[in-house]
């Protein structure tokens, strides 16, 4: 029992917003939890990475073929603007905003 | 001061002590570029005429066809095959009179851009595409207009009201845009993103409300929210740098 709760402490989250174009590859889901060990540095590009290892569909649009994301993806952490390496924190809400251009 | 005839066709926003007769008298001189007469310039230019703005330039380079019909209610059946400056030059001159609208049959780019805003105090940004949204934005800076930005795609739209030297500018925001040879859209998504690019335009001009500066709103249509995100300028943008 001790051990679980130590494990439970251990876990954080952050909620991604996944762009409505894009929902059609996370089942139509609008927010996907991403968890991670909270012991560990957690950065927008591992939340991403994650991201695209459970939605495989998704990652093939937000990164090009080198592996880099798109230029057109754009990613914030509470409505400002982040960078790859810009830590997480529990509870953080990630937006993936796509540049867009159809009038 | 107003004609008779406009104090009872604006009375209704005349009321509202954020227009009132000055306001009015604001929007009927000001002079208003809509670059992109698709579904953002559709809601936009519609809702811009009725207001009362005095002075609108139009700017597209297309003729109405079969497809743009679930969005681009400027147009009917009637209209396909018929230039859209045009025809928007008509619809809207039956929504008002009086306004001295500008039609040009023309695509935007780097050529025409700066004579097609040249006179205009506010452009608003309707376009479908992002290198004539770059040029477009580059004109704007040049000649410190503001630029209303509108942008769609699906059921998700994007919004902000750019001020040349307080504002990140396009290149700012944006180094590239998806492009697709043929862009899922449904009707409502424009119609929202145009009324809101509309609605900052008259906020603009009457000189009330709170703009969407340094703030770009992200319109959600699937589950119906809005969402805000702040926008800084790129200290070595190669366009707004220094101004």
């Amino acid at each position: 029992m001790r051990n679980r709760m130590i494990a439970k402490k251990e876990t954080m989250y952050v909620k991604v917003i996944i762009p409505a174009t894009l929902r059609q590859f996370t089942d139509g889901l609008e927010t996907v939890k991403i968890t991670a060990n909270s012991a560990i540095i957690f950065n927008v590009s591992s939340c991403l990475d994650t991201l695209k290892v459970k939605y495989p569909e998704l990652g093939s649009k937000l990164y090009d073929k080198d592996g880099n994301l798109a230029r057109f993806v754009h990613v914030f952490v509470n409505g400002r603007k982040a960078l790859l390496d810009d830590v997480l924190i529990q509870g953080d809400e990630v937006l993936i905003l796509i540049a867009v251009a159809g009038g | 001061m107003l004609s008779e005839q406009d104090e009872v066709k604006y009375r209704r926003q005349i009321l509202l002590s954020e227009v009132g007769e000055e306001g009015q008298r604001r929007l009927q001189q000001a002079r208003v570029l809509i670059a992109g007469l698709g579904g953002l310039g559709s809601a936009a230019s519609i809702y811009l005429a009725c207001a009362g703005v005095g002075n609108i330039r139009l700017v597209d380079c297309d003729t109405v066809s079969p497809s743009d019909l679930n969005r681009q209610f400027l147009y009917s059946e009637e209209d396909i095959g018929t230039v859209k400056v045009h025809c928007a030059k008509r619809r809207l001159q039956l929504l008002n009179s009086k306004s001295c609208i500008e039609a040009a049959n023309d695509r935007i780019d780097e050529d025409n851009v700066y004579g097609l805003v040249d006179g205009c105090d506010i452009v608003v940004d309707c376009l479908d595409n992002f290198p004539a949204r770059l040029a477009l934005n580059s004109a704007a800076i040049n000649g410190r207009l503001p630029l209303l930005h509108g942008a769609v795609l699906g059921f998700e739209g994007r919004v902000t009201t750019i001020l040349p030297g307080k504002t990140p500018c396009m290149r700012c925001l944006y180094a590239d845009a998806i492009s697709l040879d043929e862009m899922p859209v449904i009707g409502t998504t424009p119609g929202v993103i145009g009324c809101i690019q509309a609605s900052e335009a008259i906020k603009y001009i009457v000189g009330s409300g709170d703009l969407l500066v340094s703030r770009m709103l992200v319109y959600d249509g699937l589950s119906s929210r809005f969402r805000e995100v702040f926008v800084e300028r790129d200290p070595g943008c190669s366009v707004c740098q220094g101004v």
